[in-house]
């Protein structure tokens, strides 16, 4: 043994258990060591109180009693524990936590895959702004709204080309107006492409029948949306259950609710029903698979209907980098612009409400992106404000689609979302939409849908 | 080592015990009693595996006896240590008490240790070497339970009030033992 460790046999010393070596050890290294000496100088009192075998015997009967009464003492202590009303209130706490950890886990499991090109999401939406971006001409580069959607803890600024003024173009005849979009992005959109048949082919594809394409009403004004049949007419040919997928049955259950009354404060998933209609031979519109490829000579329309009362936006992309406003068609003030962008449930919304579209641009596909939130989107709003310079009539804050719209892909990838295509690419069902339904009953949830259509 | 060489080696510890104990006075005293019982009484003593400790059983008694009677006669100044008598601890009543004292100040510290500084200190009581609680303690290395040992002894010394001495701390009596040299 060490020099140093010599001191350990100390304890061994005063009980007298140490070995004839080790004591002979000890004493040794004692003559050497003045302070192993003064150690074992002290000791000594111990030694004579050990070495008395009535004080031995007296002490070994303390240490046995001591370990027999904790043993004791941990029974005791759990019976005593048990008996406390406290503990029966932390266990029912655990209890009920347990259970809610398990209810979301199994909702979250409900869930199923997800496809990052479907862009749901949806997030706590930031306040609207007190004051519309518009009405500050000596605005910052990046407009607040822009501010809003970032990450919290995004520390370096938007790369330059995305702060880029929208152009001064004239409006078209759809009264949008053209956004660039940075390389970045537009890379990212064409990776995306690659993914996004095999994801929407493998969803499932129910037989049973869904409710019919109501007719189109007459719009009120050029420039509001066309509205289709009333909540009655949808709540008469509401779909038997839908055992393929949930998100059809989450909007409906939703919609049947709101369409009763609004005896629930609590909010409800919040979902939306998507689908394109394409004018056939004889004129009128029909749905068609939203995945289905499109000619340049066809004319088709978008229809979007919610299952809740909220705020709808839809951007429309026909050329790389080119990102167009599809709705709300009316913008201005910032009451004005929420009360453009405000739908009902119940209500079959026709984009464009004049006309159709066509496939425009070069080869490629048309991306629409379609955004329904409970609360104002500010950035949603400054987009539509910025694409168009000529409403206001100053000069607005850049706000980038494109920058939107990745920021809303980062969002999907970490949220639990829900969705699902009725109909079939053969058209045997008479509906073709696709349903996207956020199931977290959150107050200012968003739900986001990223629609491609490809060129045939 | 010779008997000589150790006695030797044995005063100049006990001097430089008592006196961080006592005081320098004191301290040369005391080594001398000490080894003036060692060579009249265990004259046959040769190994230093007994010598040592009996002169720290010697030490000690003449430590306590001195102490004792110089709280007897309320102040440490007036009377020499030669001219002290040795008192029997045998009877004697004042030593029965503090034995006594000691003794349940050491059950109540004990009752205040760790499950395994108990078990530790039992095996020991019991006879047990350091190899054989290796083996009741399921340990693979001795050092382990020396570790063990050292801890559990200091937390015992710490819950003894710093002394396994009866009555006030030692360093109570250091204090005295300076004012005593003053």
């Amino acid at each position: 043994m060490a020099e140093r460790d010599l001191e350990k046999l100390l304890g061994g010393f005063a009980t007298g258990t140490l070995t004839e070596e080790e004591r002979k050890a000890l004493f040794e290294a004692a003559l050497r060591d003045q302070q192993l000496f003064d150690s074992l100088a002290d000791e000594q009192a111990l030694k004579e109180l050990l070495d008395d075998p009535v004080v031995r015997r007296r002490v070994l009967e303390a240490l046995r009693h001591a370990e027999a009464k904790a043993a004791e003492s941990w029974s005791d202590w759990l019976a005593v524990w048990l008996g406390r009303p406290r503990t029966w209130a932390v266990a029912g706490g655990l209890a009920v936590a347990v259970l809610a950890v398990t209810s979301v886990t199994r909702l979250m499991e409900q869930t199923g895959p997800r496809s990052p090109q479907q862009a749901i999401t949806e997030e706590p939406a930031p306040a609207p702004a007190p004051k519309a971006p518009a009405a500050a001409p000596q605005a910052p580069p990046v407009s607040p709204a822009m501010e809003a959607f970032r990450p919290k803890t995004r520390s370096t600024p938007l790369p330059q080309r995305d702060k880029r003024v929208a152009p001064q173009e004239p409006a078209s005849a759809r009264k949008t107006g053209p956004v660039r979009e940075p390389e970045a992005v537009r890379d990212a959109m064409t990776e995306a492409k690659q993914s996004v048949p095999e994801t929407r082919m493998s969803l499932p594809a129910p037989e049973q029948a869904k409710p019919s394409v109501p007719a189109v009403a007459t719009p009120g004004a050029p420039t509001a949306p066309q509205v289709e049949a009333p909540a009655a007419g949808l709540q008469a040919t509401a779909p038997q259950p839908v055992q393929a997928g949930k998100a059809r049955d989450l909007f409906y259950a939703m919609a049947r609710e709101t369409g009763r009354a609004l005896t629930s404060i609590a909010p409800k998933p919040l979902g939306l029903r998507y689908s394109i209609l394409k004018r056939g031979p004889d004129g009128s519109f029909s749905e068609t698979d939203p995945t289905g490829p499109l000619t340049r000579r066809d004319e088709w329309r978008l229809t979007v209907e919610v299952n809740d009362a909220g705020y709808l936006y839809i951007l429309k992309q026909d050329s790389p980098g080119i990102w167009t406003v599809a709705y709300p068609a009316v913008s201005g003030s910032v009451a004005e612009a929420d009360r453009s962008a405000a739908v009902q449930s119940g209500t079959r919304y026709v984009i464009p409400a004049v006309g159709a579209f066509r496939l425009e641009g070069p080869a490629g596909a048309t991306r629409v992106l379609i955004v329904f939130a409970r609360q104002p989107q500010p950035n949603l709003r400054a987009l539509r404000r910025s694409v168009e310079p000529s409403v206001s009539g100053v000069d607005q804050p850049a706000v980038s689609p494109a920058a939107i719209v990745e920021q809303a892909r980062r969002d999907t990838a970490a949220r639990p979302l829900l969705f699902e295509k009725v109909g079939t690419a053969a058209g045997a069902s008479k509906e073709q939409a696709v349903y996207v339904v956020n199931p977290l009953p959150l107050p200012d949830a968003r739900v986001l849908a990223e629609v491609v259509l490809s060129r045939q | 080592m010779e008997r000589e060489e150790i006695l030797s080696t044995i005063r100049e510890r006990i001097v430089a015990f008592a006196a961080s104990r006592l005081s320098g006075e004191m301290a040369e005293d005391l080594a001398q009693e000490v080894l003036l019982v060692l060579h009249e009484k265990y004259r046959d003593v040769t190994a230093l595996a007994e010598l040592v400790p009996l002169s720290f059983q010697i030490l000690r008694y003449k430590m306590l006896e001195a102490h004792r009677k110089a709280l007897r006669r309320g102040e440490y100044t007036q009377v020499p240590i030669e001219e002290l008598p040795l008192a029997d601890p045998a009877g004697n009543p004042g030593t029965e008490v503090e034995h006594k004292q000691t003794l349940e100040r050491l059950i109540a510290a004990l009752e205040r240790l760790g499950p395994r500084c108990r078990e530790l200190f039992r095996l020991k009581l019991e006879g047990k070497s350091f190899p054989e609680i290796r083996q009741l303690m399921g340990q693979a290395s001795i050092n382990t339970i020396y570790t063990w040992d050292f801890r559990c002894r200091k937390q015992l010394l710490d819950l003894m009030g710093g002394t396994w001495e009866p009555g006030p701390r030692s360093s109570r009596r250091r204090t005295n033992a300076k004012d005593h040299a003053r």
